[in-house]
């Protein structure tokens, strides 16, 4: 039995729990159980949800509930696909805000951004700095452009393990966007400048612009 | 580009966005709806796509809804004439 419930919680006044969350606590108990770093190579969200989340590691296991999303991890050349679930049930627990990690802000009008970050240098804090970002650039499209989420990650190689550089910058360049189900999604390019930045990949947002 | 080229290069955008691809990639596959790509597979597809070519699109707008290959093996040949 490889399905686990993640140790997530709604963070500050957010009532969905965030995707940085779910795969940093999976990417815990996938490098737990491998003997060699392992790296984020993709993950892919098609629902939020404000309740707990189960984690199936293993293909073989059954579906634990709702899908909302999966993710792939890489260790030694071995691809590993986890699939995400909400738990039914009652909302998860509330849990402390962080304060904001990025500043400087800055985006041209074709949408291309920039932002310092300071970050603790984990995983998830670099993880929670490019979101942050992301979200905050698309949200000077206009007052019309809200419900900004984080749904997709491709092309990474981002360790779990490896230490991020402390201070930075991030650069965004938008690539792809497409309007489906009446719904702005969007792909751009992530570039981090600092020491042991990890490689380019590409981060996918959906919104609503309302009329 | 040829029609042949363009149809090699969206077989390997495909390829590159979703791992694999069972059976052949004709100008009549549809890659949404025969289930291919969904909505956030597109976008890498198109994103990878343009980056193989070294150019962007222009008549695949954020509006484009037509993933008939031989549509987009059009836009390729026009766009790389």
């Amino acid at each position: 039995m490889t399905v686990h419930t993640l140790d997530v919680g709604l963070r500050g006044t957010r009532d969905y729990i965030q995707g940085s969350q779910i795969l940093s606590r999976t990417g815990e108990l996938v490098q737990a159980a491998s003997d060699v770093p392992v790296v984020l190579v993709s993950a892919k969200f098609t629902q939020i949800t404000e309740q707990l989340v189960r984690v199936a590691l293993d293909p073989a296991d059954e579906d634990a509930g709702n899908e909302i999303g999966r993710a792939q991890y890489e260790a030694d050349g071995e691809r590993q696909t986890v699939r995400f679930f909400e738990v039914a049930g009652p909302a998860a627990a509330r849990i402390d805000d962080v304060a904001k990690i990025t500043s400087g802000l800055e985006v041209d009008a074709e949408h291309n951004a920039t932002c310092s970050f300071a970050i603790a240098g984990s995983f998830e804090s670099y993880l929670v700095a490019v979101i942050e970002f992301v979200k905050a650039a698309h949200a000077t499209r206009g007052a019309e452009v809200v419900d900004i989420w984080f749904t997709a990650l491709m092309g990474a190689r981002l360790p779990l393990t490896a230490t991020y550089p402390a201070a930075g910058t991030l650069r965004l360049t938008p690539k792809i966007e497409r309007i489906v189900d009446g719904r702005l999604q969007t792909l751009g390019l992530v570039e981090t400048e600092g020491p042991g930045a990890p490689l380019p990949f590409q981060i996918c947002f959906s919104c609503m612009v309302r009329a | 580009m040829t029609r042949e080229e363009a149809l090699a290069a969206i077989t390997k955008a495909l390829v590159a966005t979703v791992g694999s691809v069972d059976g052949d990639i004709t100008e009549e596959t549809n890659l949404v709806d025969d289930g291919m790509l969904d909505s956030l597979d597109s976008m890498t597809f198109l994103f990878e796509l343009e980056n193989d070519l070294g150019q962007k699109l222009e008549a695949i707008d954020e509006t484009y809804e037509d993933f008939r290959v031989g549509s987009i093996v059009d836009i390729v040949v026009q766009a790389t004439a």
